[in-house]
């Protein structure tokens, strides 16, 4: 009366059985003389090459110390789940799972829900190798980090710099003679910022003063003639610069025959005379060009 | 620092005959130009008079704005 039947077993259950139930063979002779024919079951091409040892005679199904027939002991104890073998208690056994103490059923729980299961094997997230940064690459990182993040205001700050640079230069021509104000092209003068026309306006006036006048440049009047003519173009690009440029110029208009200034005095006019307007109106003026 | 932007002026300065000096013309400026620059930088004197020869419209830069803008 044989209670195992290869076929009611699943894989490696059936082979934990066969293994652990197997020593218990003794202890029960009514089993012991109808061992099952039992060969181990693997899923697969594992299966079949046993099958064919055990057809070819080198398996020993039968004899529970053939090496055969403990593939579960070695599996389990690769898998580090009790010892390959256990010393001998007092009774001289060497079940494993009786000198663990590992109950069976558990055991075979265990075994089955990690075969079952295989993917449910959590991996360890691989470490990377912890390295040590020198305070130079942690420098330049921060600097490459700033540059990816702050990429526009960068940029903002460059296409300033550039427009500075076109400016200074087309001012360094005009003062050298190389280009002409009725030679400029309306979008050289667009480009042209008009805080730093100011400031290189301010600086030719001061050249003014302190060259030679036959080294005077008077072309800063023209500019400024031009750049006011673009005055729709800095009152939505420029605005603060526009503003900068109506407080720093007042608005005046004198009758014929009326004294400008006078020579050998400091001021120029007295004050109802110079009818000033604190803000000009910067299209009036430019309503004459 | 004046910007002429329409009319025309006439600028006046003391022309020395013997011991006398007399006004005398001797520039007329048209728009765009500018004069009285040197005042934007040094409280000097006025080295020369002017005086509009028709209706004028000027533009001014002075000496007051002049600083807050160049120290911007």
């Amino acid at each position: 009366m044989s209670t195992f039947r290869k076929d009611s077993l699943l894989g490696l259950n059936f082979n934990l059985i066969s293994s652990t139930v197997s020593p218990t063979y003794d202890s029960y002779p009514s089993l012991s003389n109808q061992k099952p024919n039992l060969v181990p079951y693997f899923p697969g091409a594992k299966q079949n090459a046993i099958q064919k040892a055990a057809s070819q005679g080198r398996a020993q199904p039968n004899n529970p110390n053939s090496p055969q027939n403990l593939p579960k002991q070695a599996s389990l104890g690769s898998l580090g789940l009790f010892p390959m073998q256990s010393a001998p208690d007092s009774t001289g056994r060497t079940s494993p799972i009786g000198k663990i103490g590992i109950p069976f059923a558990k055991l075979t729980v265990e075994k089955i829900s990690y075969f079952s299961r295989p993917n449910s094997v959590k991996k360890l997230p691989r470490k990377s190798p912890e390295r040590n940064i020198s305070p130079s690459e942690l420098q330049l990182l921060k600097k490459v980090s700033s540059k990816e993040i702050a990429g526009t205001p960068k940029k903002a700050d460059q296409l300033h710099k550039k427009l500075n640079l076109k400016a200074k230069s087309l001012f360094q021509k005009l003062q050298t003679g190389r280009a002409s104000v009725d030679n400029l092209s309306e979008s050289d003068l667009l480009q042209v910022r008009i805080d730093s026309f100011l400031s290189n306006f301010f600086k030719l006036a001061i050249d003014a003063v302190t060259k030679p006048k036959s080294q005077r440049v008077t072309l800063d009047i023209a500019i400024l003639r031009k750049c006011l003519a673009n005055v729709d173009f800095f009152k939505e690009q420029e605005p603060k610069a526009l503003e900068s440029l109506y407080k720093a110029l007042s608005h005046c208009s004198l009758k014929s025959g009326e004294v400008v200034y006078t020579r050998g005095k400091r001021k120029l006019l007295r004050c109802k005379e110079l009818r000033i307007f604190p803000q000009m109106r910067l299209e009036q003026i430019c309503g004459f060009y | 620092m004046w910007i002429l932007l329409s009319g025309s002026i006439e600028i006046y300065e003391y022309e020395k005959i013997g011991e006398n000096s007399k006004l005398k013309e001797t520039k007329i400026i048209l728009p765009i130009n500018e004069f009285g620059e040197l005042g934007l930088l040094e409280k000097a004197k006025r080295s020369a008079t002017v005086i509009c020869k028709e209706d004028c419209e000027f533009a001014i830069l002075e000496r007051v704005h002049y600083k807050e803008v160049e120290s911007i």
